[in-house]
């Protein structure tokens, strides 16, 4: 499946129209081999539609899509994918062992090798003795381990995760996290669509954001902070703290302590020095932070989600 | 097929290890079995109790005003002449004698009168059965020629040869192989249909399809359920004939089965018949699957998708509500238009095919409709299953599923 000279996805100006609803206008990214990226963006604003595109599911309206340098197919590229899609299940009156050897042997694994594979799966999960029952008589914690074991069987090349967390409880959240963490290890690179900006900051080495069909913002984690949050300034200070409306807002303020948002283009090394002349205030800290992802989350999507 | 061994090796293994697939092809031969075991059984009894009736003497008194009856035959019956009618009458109301039968001098325009005491429903016909019986042998045994007396019990045996444009033609025995298409379609679409309908809703209402579609492509998907499916009635045939069989090897004499090895000399195979029954069985099976399967794959719910079992069984044998039109060489309005619609052309086709009341090239047309018709079920069905799994909870459109280009499917 690998192909050096090409990323392992590509997506370039890639629009899709719904009879007449552009859902998609003209996004392009990639992704690396052995990255771990986030595809963020509000509820319905088109991640899961990019997803089955890039996977065959939908025709594109204009664009291209590639995985490795070519289009998607089962054949090939299919055989090293783990998919966790946002809808998710598996046949729930089989046995889990079945289900497990049939999705193995469908990514090309013999049937020996799947059924070896699922069982130690099992065992780490610790759910070596439901081997033989049905999916339906586990509980859905369980049947959500299950649905894990499916995706990472025969060591995926990409894994691509539409909202993994979505229903997981906090053990098996803890379990998809480490299983995520150890596929990248062993190489793969992972697409995780999600809006939970903890697990992209804490996982992720890029992301993009999408808005309207487009990419609103899109780099490694701290261009899209630099670029886009901007910075803000924690001060902790004794006196009287005195506005300068030219050079930053007060977002919060007491007694000792204040949030300060630069003026466009202002640097927080010009605003140190201003607040560093006045004589009736004495700085105790003065710390530069960036935001986070949520909050730079909620300031591009905050009306969109308010008329959600 | 990329995947297709796996898909089929599955579908055809789990539905062989569940119960309720082996319930559903033993019930009927076990229910069958029942039944004819129950009649058998209440036959047997019948007879048994019949035959003790029968072998009971009764006395009797014989007036005879055809004067063919004989003494020899009154004397073997233990039985008494009269001349008196009211008399003989009042002996059996009395409980004097058991029975009196009175034969008028124009048996043939007049009843025969039996008189008889009361020996409960079945019991009583023994002695209408005993008067019959006892005119008749007096009637035969009055024909002195032993050939004339043969043919009036009716022992004659006719050879008849039909003829068609010059040829000589079997109408019953070629029948009997075009007719077998027409059993089997019945019995796959009966004994499969719900499958059918149900093999792709799983998918849908358990949120599968799209791990599996990035394992392999929805055509895949769906010949390897078609194909799992004709595995799964090719064992319930096979389930069903076997113990028939093995009863009629070494089970026949003892349950009083027919002899049929004479009966499949009889049969007849013509190249013609079998071949466009044969064409038939096949474009009606994959008309019919890619029906199923759509309607299974458009519906959210496989309880939905059972509701539409009845409505298209009712189409495929509404045919049938036309069975004199359907004997008839001249076809009809209707039955052309039977013949040509695709939901009723197989049923149609195939029993006109059996009667022979169809030219070869109207059959051929008819075939040809019919398998185009399949392949575009089939079609349709894979693209339904495309793009409706992906819909879940929805119930598709018809628009949408004619319009794929807006609704973004891709044909794999």
């Amino acid at each position: 499946m690998s192909n050096n000279k090409s990323p392992l996805v590509s997506i370039k100006n890639f629009r899709m129209d719904f009879d007449k609803t552009t859902v998609i206008k003209d996004l392009s990214f990639s992704v690396e081999a052995g990255e771990i990226f986030g595809f963020l963006g509000s509820n319905g604003c088109g991640k899961t539609t990019t997803i089955r595109a890039l996977l065959g599911l939908y025709e594109p309206t204009g664009g291209s899509l590639l995985i490795n340098g070519k289009k998607f197919n089962p054949r090939n590229t299919g055989r090293r994918l783990g998919y966790l899609p946002e809808e998710r299940g598996l046949y729930k009156k089989e046995p889990v062992i079945d289900i497990m050897t049939y999705f193995g042997k469908l990514k090309g694994m013999k049937s020996n090798e799947a059924k070896k594979w699922s069982l130690d799966y099992l065992d780490r999960v610790e759910l070596s003795d439901k081997s033989k029952i049905r999916l339906d008589k586990l509980s859905g914690g369980q049947q959500q381990k299950v649905q894990l074991g499916v995706t990472v069987m025969n060591n995926p090349e990409l894994l691509i995760l539409d909202e993994p967390t979505k229903g997981f409880d906090p053990v098996n959240r803890r379990l998809l996290m480490d299983i995520i963490e150890e596929q990248n290890k062993k190489g793969a690179g992972v697409i995780m669509v999600t809006h939970q900006m903890e697990e992209v900051e804490r996982l992720c080495n890029r992301a993009i954001l999408l808005k309207d069909g487009k990419a609103e913002a899109y780099g490694t984690i701290d261009d899209i902070k630099d670029n886009f949050g901007g910075q803000r300034i924690i001060l902790r200070y004794k006196g009287k703290l005195q506005s300068r409306p030219n050079f930053f807002q007060i977002k919060e303020q007491d007694t000792s302590y204040a949030e300060l948002i630069p003026k466009p283009n202002v640097d927080p090394q010009r605003i140190l020095r201003e607040l560093a002349i006045c004589g009736n205030l004495q700085i105790t800290t003065f710390d530069i932070q960036k935001p986070s992802l949520d909050e730079i989350f909620v300031s591009i999507y905050g009306e969109e989600v308010k008329h959600a | 097929m990329h995947n297709l061994f796996t898909v089929i090796q599955f579908e055809l293994i789990r539905t062989l290890k569940k119960p309720s697939f082996w319930i559903s092809v033993l019930a009927t031969p076990a229910l069958l079995a029942f039944i004819f075991g129950i009649i058998i059984f209440s036959q047997k009894t019948s007879d048994a109790t019949q035959a003790e009736i029968n072998k009971k003497p009764f006395s009797l008194i014989v007036m005879d005003e055809t004067k063919l009856i004989s003494d020899t035959s009154i004397k073997q019956l233990n039985a008494t002449r009269a001349d008196n009618k009211q008399l003989a009458i009042n002996k059996v109301s009395s409980a004097e004698v058991d029975a009196f039968f009175y034969y008028p001098k124009d048996a043939v325009k007049n009843q025969i009168e039996v008189y008889n005491k009361n020996d409960g429903l079945t019991a009583n016909d023994k002695y209408t059965l005993v008067a019959k019986n006892l005119l008749i042998s007096a009637s035969t045994n009055a024909i002195d020629a032993p050939e004339l007396l043969s043919i009036a019990k009716g022992n004659i045996n006719v050879n008849q040869k039909s003829y068609e444009k010059g040829k000589e033609i079997n109408l019953v025995g070629s029948m009997i192989a075009p007719a077998i298409f027409l059993v089997i379609f019945y019995s796959v679409i009966v004994l499969l249909g719900n499958q059918m309908l149900a093999s792709t809703t799983e998918e849908k209402e358990n949120r599968v399809t799209e791990m599996l579609l990035t394992s392999l492509s929805s055509k895949t998907l769906i010949v390897g359920k078609i194909a799992s499916l004709v595995a799964l009635g090719f064992i319930q045939i096979i389930t069903i004939l076997t113990p028939v069989v093995f009863v009629y090897l070494f089970a026949r004499e003892r349950l009083n089965i027919p002899d049929i090895s004479n009966f499949t000399q009889v049969i007849t195979i013509e190249f013609w018949p079998v071949f466009i029954g044969a064409g038939l069985l096949v474009s009606g099976f994959l008309l019919f699957t890619g029906l199923l399967v759509g309607i299974g794959a458009a519906s959210p719910t496989a309880k939905e998708a059972n509701s539409f079992f009845g409505v298209i069984i009712l189409i495929m044998f509404i045919p049938f509500y036309f069975f004199s039109l359907l004997m008839s060489p001249e076809p009809s309005i209707v039955i052309s238009i039977l013949s040509y619609f695709p939901l009723t052309a197989p049923v149609t086709l195939m029993t006109r095919n059996a009667f022979g009341t169809i030219g070869i090239n109207e059959a051929l047309i008819g075939l040809a409709v019919v398998f185009i018709s399949g392949v575009v079920a089939i079609n349709i069905a894979i693209q339904i299953f495309r793009y409706g799994t992906l819909e879940y909870s929805k119930r598709l459109s018809l628009r949408s599923i004619f319009k794929p280009k807006n609704n973004v499917i891709k044909s794999k």
